[in-house]
């Protein structure tokens, strides 16, 4: 489980990052207004930020959760 | 708060003596001047600082505190490379550096946070627009969230569990208020040899992980002035990589400094040898001298057959306003190579001619990340407009003092509630 758990931190943090860079906020498309100068959606950095806090988070689960078999 | 005698190094952890109040109250009396000073600030607006507009009204918009922001992100540098490094490479005679290191990255963090804080007319505008409409694209959004708020977590994170083993030993070892503190930190940790698995692991992937990380970050800061075309001085392609070179200056010579200072202080000769300051001194003998190497290359490239703006930002910077600054950075680096070269080839290393070569690099980043900054604002323009000047206020230079004054009275109290080198295992001769 703790290793599912930190795998899953790590990858799902590198998706969260792809997802807020390339589909939340990356300019697609030719600049016609002011408009794309903003991210797509709103609050895209903050979610790269979240991916970069859980790629890490996943060596705190690693470290701290106790193994199946030792409990 | 009591502490029981301890059969292990304790360094200093819980001996409040009066020399430790005074500096403590030194550091504080700085916060108190900075907070003053910001409160300024924020009542009357930027006004009362030296920043003003770049062309219309001759200024930078960019001084003291964004020189400073630089200079503290490039100080963190050091601090969680030469950890990562240890535990990748194995560098046991550093190892007693390492907790130093880690604290002095997150401490360094947070004064580059509160410097961009200090920077902005409006912060918590700031606050709540960075993240809403910065894109993760753009090399501000890389310094100013990113870099502050990734690498400031990855950083404590990897001092949260690099300390755990320790804070268990301080529980077992301590009551009064401090044990609950040490109980949570270590959060269970058993010292078997599972346990240690674990953490060699942990710290192996989490160094692996930093590195690249901490190089993408000073690259990224370099990028912010490297990628402006229009900004005569600042776009150079070796801005990314002499950014993360002087980090590493900025960042090894504040290593030793404190190193010197925790030897000093705690009278720690033995963990605290000249192995270190030799491994350290070496280190930033290297650094120098690919920093020097990349000063003489900018300056040739822009002197030799520069476009009249370029060179008009690179007179100011030799000959105008800005020489003094230049000449007596590059005096203290030219001086650090010297002192540093000199115990490298005779092999006679001192610890207190390595900390003032810590020193001399220090004084030399400060006024190199000036360089950086502010002549390309004043001189670097395109637009038909002469000459502008900037000259920090008290005010901003009340506020860096109480942002040095923090990050001095944080250190100081991380070293009285947890040891400032790593409580060394039996094998390795624990008292």
């Amino acid at each position: 489980m703790r290793r599912v758990l930190t795998l899953g931190l790590v990858v799902g943090g590198f998706v969260v990052q792809a997802v807020s860079y390339l589909l939340l906020a990356a300019p697609l498309g030719i600049p016609t207004s002011e408009a794309f100068s903003n991210p797509r959606v709103p609050f895209a950095a903050a979610f790269f930020v979240l991916g970069v806090v859980m790629v890490f988070t996943a060596a705190l689960v690693y470290e701290l959760l106790p193994d199946e078999r030792s409990r | 708060m009591a502490v029981k005698p301890l059969t292990l190094p304790w360094y200093g952890v819980g001996r409040w003596s009066g020399g430790w109040y005074a500096a403590a109250a030194l550091a504080l009396a700085l916060v108190a001047l900075g907070a003053v000073a910001y409160s300024l600030q924020l009542s009357q607006g930027e006004v009362v600082t030296g920043l003003r507009n770049v062309g219309t009204m001759r200024g930078a918009t960019w001084g003291l505190y964004v020189a400073f922001l630089v200079y503290f992100v490039g100080v963190s540098f050091a601090g969680i490379s030469t950890a990562a490094l240890i535990r990748l490479l194995d560098l046991r005679p550093l190892r007693a550096v390492a907790r130093m290191a880690e604290v002095l990255t997150v401490i360094a963090l947070l004064l580059g946070a509160l410097s961009v804080i200090a920077d902005v007319g409006r912060p918590l505008r700031a606050l709540v627009y960075l993240p809403t409409y910065a894109r993760p694209m753009s090399p501000f959004f890389g310094t100013f969230t990113l870099v502050i708020a990734g690498y400031l977590y990855a950083s404590l994170v990897y001092l949260y569990l690099d300390g755990r083993r320790d804070a268990a030993l301080c529980a077992q070892r301590t009551s009064g208020r401090l044990a609950r503190f040490y109980r949570l930190w270590a959060a269970g940790f058993r010292d078997t040899a599972e346990a240690r698995r674990r953490h060699e692991r942990t710290t192996f992937w989490l160094s692996l992980a930093i590195l690249p990380l901490l190089v993408t970050a000073h690259s990224t800061l370099g990028v912010v002035f490297g990628l402006q075309g229009g900004r005569p001085g600042w776009h150079s392609a070796l801005q990314a990589p002499g950014f993360v070179v002087l980090a590493g200056i900025s960042g090894v010579g504040h290593l030793i400094v404190l190193a010197a200072l925790v030897r000093w202080l705690l009278d720690e000769r033995e963990r605290l040898d000249l192995t270190v300051f030799r491994w350290l001194g070496n280190i930033l003998l290297v650094l120098t001298l690919v920093y020097l190497y990349f000063t003489v290359v900018e300056l040739l490239t822009a002197t030799y057959a520069a476009d009249e703006h370029e060179t008009r930002v690179t007179m100011a910077v030799l000959t105008g306003p800005y020489a003094p600054v230049f000449w007596v950075s590059a005096g203290a680096l030219v001086a650090a190579v010297a002192l540093l070269g000199r115990q490298f080839l005779t092999g006679r290393y001192g610890v207190g001619l390595t900390a003032l070569a810590g020193v001399l690099v220090n004084a030399a980043a400060v006024g190199k990340r000036y360089l950086i900054v502010v002549p390309s604002q004043t001189h670097g323009t395109l637009l038909p407009y002469g000459d502008g000047a900037y000259l920090p206020t008290w005010v901003e230079l009340a506020v860096i003092a109480g942002l040095l004054g923090l990050g001095a009275f944080l250190f100081m109290v991380f070293m009285k509630v947890f040891p400032i080198i790593e409580v060394p295992e039996p094998s390795e001769g624990g008292r």
